[in-house]
């Protein structure tokens, strides 16, 4: 049986106790936890694919070739404390790892006009059948209501969201991708 | 992997999880090594199969042998393992299929399984035999071809999810 790689909170920290926590709390199979130091950044998310789901972290600031790396994907991320200057989306900040992995775990069970997270990767749409490849969609689920803010979208983030809104169009998917002033973000647009 | 003589030694021990992962999904790995019993070491080997258990050397081969026994003799709700195949207690009926056993060795350790064609036909089938015996334990689809166990008021053993039952 080929792999059927998870969707991946990955936990950016220099001690590895809050990736511990998200993976008691959170690991299972609508995503899995990993681990990398600040340093470890490039090299832990070019071994994934597409990308993370979410990042997580309390770093106060991280080094440049993490923010780089991370500039080019479109995540969802959640900071314990003050998050590090440089992100390319604006980090939903908790007061606790505690109250982090709750938000996660709201997130993981989000329905949005009948669309849910499929367990691994991919939605499951309101008849029941699963797309797989979508992985922005996947993103915004687990940044909804509010959406993202986006510092800046470069052409593979632009690209990604023309290819969210074609998915949506083609499975008459009652959603919307909206995006403006620096915020993307899925909206429902019908009953789903 | 330490009693392999070097020179048979083709693969290191993430080498081989990794593989697991990629060739083997349903497979559960127990990891049995000295290097796991802190956070760290556990970190390190979770990069190359995030859904490993851990038993550490340090407590000896008999916690081991139990673990594993433990493993294999899972009960969930009315169903346990026994010699192998799963026995509904309480009609004493066995279901002998590899899938069934799999389902609730799988729900013991908080995971689901991927499965296809004759696989998920093998999963259907159980599900009807559960529900011929009036079973408290049904086989949800999560989707996406992911299947657990989960009792009958609807909610998986150990963790919510949304799916379907047969």
């Amino acid at each position: 049986m080929r792999g059927d790689p998870t969707r991946t909170v990955l936990v950016v920290s220099d001690q590895p106790h809050p990736w511990a926590l998200l993976r008691d709390r959170v690991s299972g199979e609508l995503a899995s936890v990993a681990w990398a130091r600040p340093g470890q950044v490039p090299r832990v998310v070019a071994a994934l694919h597409p990308g993370p789901w979410v990042v997580a972290s309390g770093e106060p600031a991280l080094p440049r070739p993490a923010l780089e790396v991370l500039a080019r994907w479109l995540f969802a991320a959640h900071w314990v404390g003050e998050p590090a200057p440089g992100l390319s989306v604006r980090p939903v900040v908790h007061e606790s790892w505690g109250e982090l992995a709750e938000a996660l775990l709201r997130q993981l069970a989000v329905r949005v006009g009948g669309v849910r997270l499929a367990p691994g990767r991919g939605l499951v749409l309101p008849d029941g059948s699963v797309i797989t490849h979508a992985s922005l969609l996947e993103e915004l689920l687990a940044a909804y209501p509010d959406g993202l803010e986006v510092a800046s979208a470069g052409p593979r983030v632009r690209a990604a969201l023309r290819r969210a809104a074609l998915t949506l169009e083609r499975h008459h998917l009652p959603l919307k991708v909206l995006s403006e002033e620096g915020r993307v973000a899925v909206v429902v647009t019908g009953p789903g | 992997m330490s009693r392999v003589p070097p020179a048979e030694r083709a693969a290191g021990v993430d080498e081989v999880l990794r593989h697991l992962r990629r060739r083997h999904l349903n497979c559960i790995p127990l990891v049995y090594s000295a290097k796991v019993e802190t956070i760290d070491d556990q970190a390190r080997v979770y990069a190359a199969h995030p859904h490993c258990l851990f038993q550490s050397k340090r407590h000896g081969l008999d916690r081991l042998v139990e673990r594993v026994g433990l493993l294999l003799t899972a009960r969930v709700g009315d169903l346990t393992i026994r010699d192998g195949v799963v026995v509904h207690l309480p009609s004493g009926e066995a279901a002998t299929h590899r899938v069934a056993v799999s389902l609730l060795a799988a729900q013991l350790a908080n995971r689901s399984l991927v499965l296809r064609d004759s696989d998920a036909r093998a999963a259907r089938r159980f599900a009807g035999w559960l529900r011929e015996r009036g079973s408290a334990v049904q086989v949800r689809a999560l989707g996406n071809r992911h299947y657990r166990l989960a009792r009958d008021e609807g909610e998986p053993e150990g963790e919510a999810a949304a799916g379907d039952a047969w």
